[in-house]
C-alpha cells in the first residue's frame, strides 16, 4: 500500500480545484463540531466555577434553575424578592454558619449591580474554593461606596476614587439614571473568571435608597414636583435600617451533612413560600435542559459532516469515469485491483484528513480571535488548549467515517478495473 | 535460441466476452521465444487487444492453455498474476500511457514502484531511467515536467522507457505508433527495438501497419493463428 499513498496524494493534488470545495465543507463541519464541543466545555467550566463553598441558595419559590441563573449568573428573569424577616430566620437557624443576602435588579452600563453585605467578600468562594481578593482598595464601609469587579473596572476605565452613577432597572432608559446619587469607587476585585468580574457591589441600604428615590414611598406626594431636598446625596443617606427585602441569600452550613434537612426546613418555612437550592444540583438540572439543545446542535454538525462526505464521494465517483485510463495504466504496470481500490480509498482518507486538519486550525484560529469578545461579552474564557478526549473522539470518528466513505469509490474502482483490464471502455 | 522453453505459449485458446455469443479470439498455437521480436499484424476488431490481454494474464482463457515463463496463467490467483505481470512484462498502450499527475521521471519509474524485482534488476532505478530517457532523446529538462506537458511522441517514448526499465522478459506494445506521424514513428520504433535488444527482452508488437515490420524476426497475421 505504501506506493499508493504518495500517488493518492499527487492524484488528489492534481484535481485540487474540484476537491478543495469538498475539503472546505469537511473543514466547516469539523469546525462546527469542535467549536461546539469547545464552547460547551468552556461554558460548563465557566458555570461550574462561578460558585463554590455555598451550600444553599435561598430565594423565592420558582424554578431552581431560574433562581440559580438569576442569583449567581445574573441571567434571565428576575425572581421574586424575599422578606428581610425570612433572611433573619434563615441566618438564625442553628445549622447555618453564615448567610449573605444579595439584592439584584439594577445595573450600571450593562453591568449588574449587586447589593450585599461586607461579609460577601469574606464568604463568597469560586472555582476551587478560592476567596475573593482585592486588586486595589477595600470593601465598602458606608453607603454610596462601590466595589467593582475586574471586568467592570477594566472595560469602563474606572479607578479608585471615581464617582459613578447607578441606574434603576436595566439602565436602558435615560430617565432611570440616578444622577443625584453618585457612588464612589472604593475597591476593585481581582479577576475571578466568574460573573463577579462583571458586577458592581454596593451595600444594601444604598440600594434601598436608590429604589426609594425611583419610586416615592406610598403616602408620599404622588403627583406634583418632588420636594426640593428629595434625593440630594447627604439628605438621602439611608438610615442604617435593614432593607425590606432581598433577592436571595447565600448560605453556608456548619456541616454539609445538614444540607437536605436545611433544604426541607426552608421549603416548610411558614412566613412566605421559599426554596433552597443546592448549586451543584441546580447546575445539573441546567445541563439537562441545555443538553437537549446541545444534542440537536451536535446532530446538525454531524449531518453537515455527512453532507460533506457525500459531496466527497460524489466528486470522486464523478471523476472516476475519466480516470479509467489511469486505472488501466496501473494494472499494466503490475498494480492489482486492490491497489486501485487503495488508491481511491486513500484519496478519500487524505481529503477527509485535510478537511479535518483545516477545521482544527480554524477552530483554534477562531478561539484566539473570539476569546476577547467572549470574555468581555459573556465573561466566558475560551481557552486555547490541546484537544481534550472528547474532541479526539470527534476527530477520530470523522476520520473513520471518511475512510469508510472512501471504500465506496474504492470498490467502484476495483470493479471497473477488473472489468476493464487493460482496455477501458470509455 | 539456446533456451528452447518458450516464454509465451498459447495452445487451443478461445476467449469469449461475458454475455456474448461467438469467440472473440481463437488461437490454435502461438509461441514466443525469450528475446524474440514478433510483429502481429491484423486489422481493427480482429481481437488484437484480446490476444495481448491473454498473453499478459489480464484475461484468462476459458478453454485451452495460456502460459507465461512456463506457468499457466489460469493456475495463478489474481493477485499472483498482477504481481507476475509487474515483474516480467512491460506494456505500451496506443496512447495516454502516462499518469497525468506524475512527473516524466516518476512515470518512467512506475513499474519499479510495484515490482521490487524490476527495481532490483534496474540497478539504481532512477539513474537507469535517466539514462534510458536521455537515450530516447528526452533531455534532463523534461524529467521533472508533468507528463501531460509532453508531446504525444515524447509521451510514447517515456512509455517505452517505462516498459523496459528493469529489463522485463517481455515487452508488449499495442499499436503504440498509431498516434504518431512518420518521423516520430521511426524514432519511437528505433528506441523500442534497440532497448529491447539491449535488455534482452522479447517484444510482442501489434499493429495494422505492415510498414513497421522491418526490424522483427517474425511476422504473424492474427487471422492465421486460429487455424
Amino acid at each position: 500500500m505504501k506506493p499508493m499513498l504518495g500517488m493518492a496524494a499527487r492524484s488528489a493534488w492534481n484535481r485540487r480545484f474540484a476537491l478543495s470545495l469538498v475539503v472546505i465543507s469537511i473543514a466547516l463541519s469539523t469546525f462546527l463540531l469542535l467549536g461546539m464541543e469547545r464552547v460547551r466545555k468552556d461554558m460548563r467550566a465557566h458555570f461550574s466555577n462561578a460558585v463554590s463553598g455555598t451550600d444553599l441558595i435561598v430565594g423565592a419559590r420558582a424554578g431552581s434553575v431560574q433562581l440559580l441563573l438569576y442569583s449567581v449568573f445574573r441571567i434571565g428573569a428576575a425572581s421574586n424578592n424575599i422578606r428581610w424577616a425570612s433572611v433573619e430566620a434563615v441566618a438564625k437557624h442553628p445549622q447555618v454558619a453564615w448567610a449573605v443576602p444579595i439584592s439584584l435588579g439594577d445595573s450600571h452600563r450593562g453591568f449588574a449591580v449587586v447589593a450585599t453585605t461586607t461579609e460577601y467578600f469574606g464568604r463568597f468562594r469560586y472555582g476551587d474554593r478560592q476567596a475573593l481578593a482585592f486588586s486595589s482598595g477595600q470593601a465598602f464601609g458606608k453607603p454610596f461606596e462601590a466595589v467593582l469587579g475586574a471586568d467592570v473596572a477594566a472595560s469602563l476605565g474606572y479607578k479608585l476614587g471615581d464617582r459613578i452613577v447607578l441606574a434603576h432597572g436595566d439602565g436602558a432608559l435615560e430617565e432611570n439614571d440616578h444622577a443625584k446619587n453618585p457612588f464612589t469607587v472604593v475597591g476593585v476585585l481581582a479577576r475571578t473568571g466568574t460573573p463577579v468580574d462583571r458586577s458592581v457591589h454596593i451595600d444594601l441600604p444604598s440600594m434601598d435608597a436608590l429604589h426609594a428615590e425611583a419610586a416615592p414611598a406610598p403616602g408620599g406626594p404622588s403627583f406634583g414636583p418632588l420636594p426640593p431636598n428629595a434625593g440630594t446625596a447627604p439628605a438621602a443617606a439611608p438610615a442604617n435600617s435593614p432593607p425590606k427585602s432581598v433577592t436571595a441569600v447565600l448560605v453556608g452550613l456548619k456541616s454539609r451533612a445538614a444540607v437536605f434537612s436545611m433544604q426541607r426546613w426552608v421549603a416548610d418555612y411558614r412566613g412566605e413560600p421559599l426554596q433552597a437550592l443546592l448549586p451543584g444540583v441546580a447546575l445539573d438540572e441546567l445541563w439537562e435542559l441545555v443538553g437537549i439543545a446541545e444534542r440537536s446542535l451536535l446532530a446538525m454538525g454531524a449531518m453537515v459532516f455527512v453532507v460533506g462526505l457525500a459531496g466527497m464521494v460524489a466528486v470522486i465517483l464523478a471523476g472516476l469515469d475519466e480516470r479509467r485510463r489511469e486505472l488501466a495504466i496501473l494494472r499494466a504496470v503490475g498494480a492489482a485491483p486492490r491497489h486501485v481500490m487503495a488508491l481511491l480509498a486513500l484519496e478519500s482518507a487524505l481529503i477527509t484528513l485535510g478537511g479535518v486538519l483545516l477545521g482544527i486550525v480554524a477552530t483554534y484560529g477562531v478561539t484566539v480571535l473570539a476569546s476577547g469578545w467572549a470574555q468581555s461579552r459573556f465573561g466566558i474564557a475560551l481557552r486555547l488548549e490541546p484537544p481534550a478526549a472528547g474532541e479526539w473522539t470527534v476527530v477520530g470518528a470523522m476520520l473513520a467515517a471518511g475512510l469508510l466513505a472512501g471504500l465506496l469509490p474504492g470498490l467502484r474502482a476495483y470493479r471497473l478495473s477488473l472489468a476493464d483490464g487493460l482496455s477501458p471502455r470509455i | 535460441m539456446a533456451n528452447q522453453l518458450p516464454l509465451v505459449a498459447l495452445r487451443d485458446v478461445s476467449f469469449r466476452w461475458p454475455r456474448t455469443s461467438g469467440d472473440a479470439l481463437r488461437v490454435a498455437r502461438f509461441d514466443l521465444a525469450p528475446g524474440e521480436r514478433v510483429f502481429v499484424r491484423g486489422p481493427s476488431g480482429s481481437g488484437k487487444s484480446t490476444l495481448l490481454s491473454l498473453v499478459a494474464g489480464i484475461l484468462v482463457a476459458r478453454e485451452g492453455s495460456a502460459s507465461f515463463m512456463g506457468r499457466e496463467w489460469s493456475t495463478m490467483s489474481g493477485a499472483r498474476r498482477d504481481a507476475c505481470r509487474g515483474d516480467h512484462i512491460g506494456y505500451v498502450f496506443q496512447q495516454f500511457n502516462l499518469l497525468p499527475y506524475l512527473s516524466v521521471l516518476d512515470n518512467a519509474l512506475l513499474a519499479c514502484r510495484f515490482s521490487p524485482r524490476r527495481a532490483e534488476r534496474a540497478g539504481e532505478p532512477k539513474r537507469e531511467a535517466e539514462r534510458l530517457l536521455a537515450r530516447a532523446g528526452l533531455g534532463a529538462e523534461l524529467w521533472t515536467r508533468k507528463a501531460t506537458e509532453l508531446s504525444v511522441g515524447q509521451q510514447q517514448r517515456v512509455a517505452a522507457v517505462r516498459a523496459l526499465l528493469g529489463r522485463p522478459e517481455l515487452v508488449i506494445a499495442d499499436e503504440p505508433t498509431s498516434a504518431l506521424d512518420e518521423e516520430l514513428r521511426d524514432a519511437f520504433m528505433r528506441v523500442l527495438v534497440d532497448d529491447c535488444a539491449e535488455a534482452g527482452s522479447a517484444l510482442l508488437f501489434v499493429s495494422h501497419d505492415p510498414r513497421l515490420a522491418a526490424g522483427f524476426q517474425r511476422v504473424v497475421d492474427i487471422r492465421e493463428l486460429a487455424a
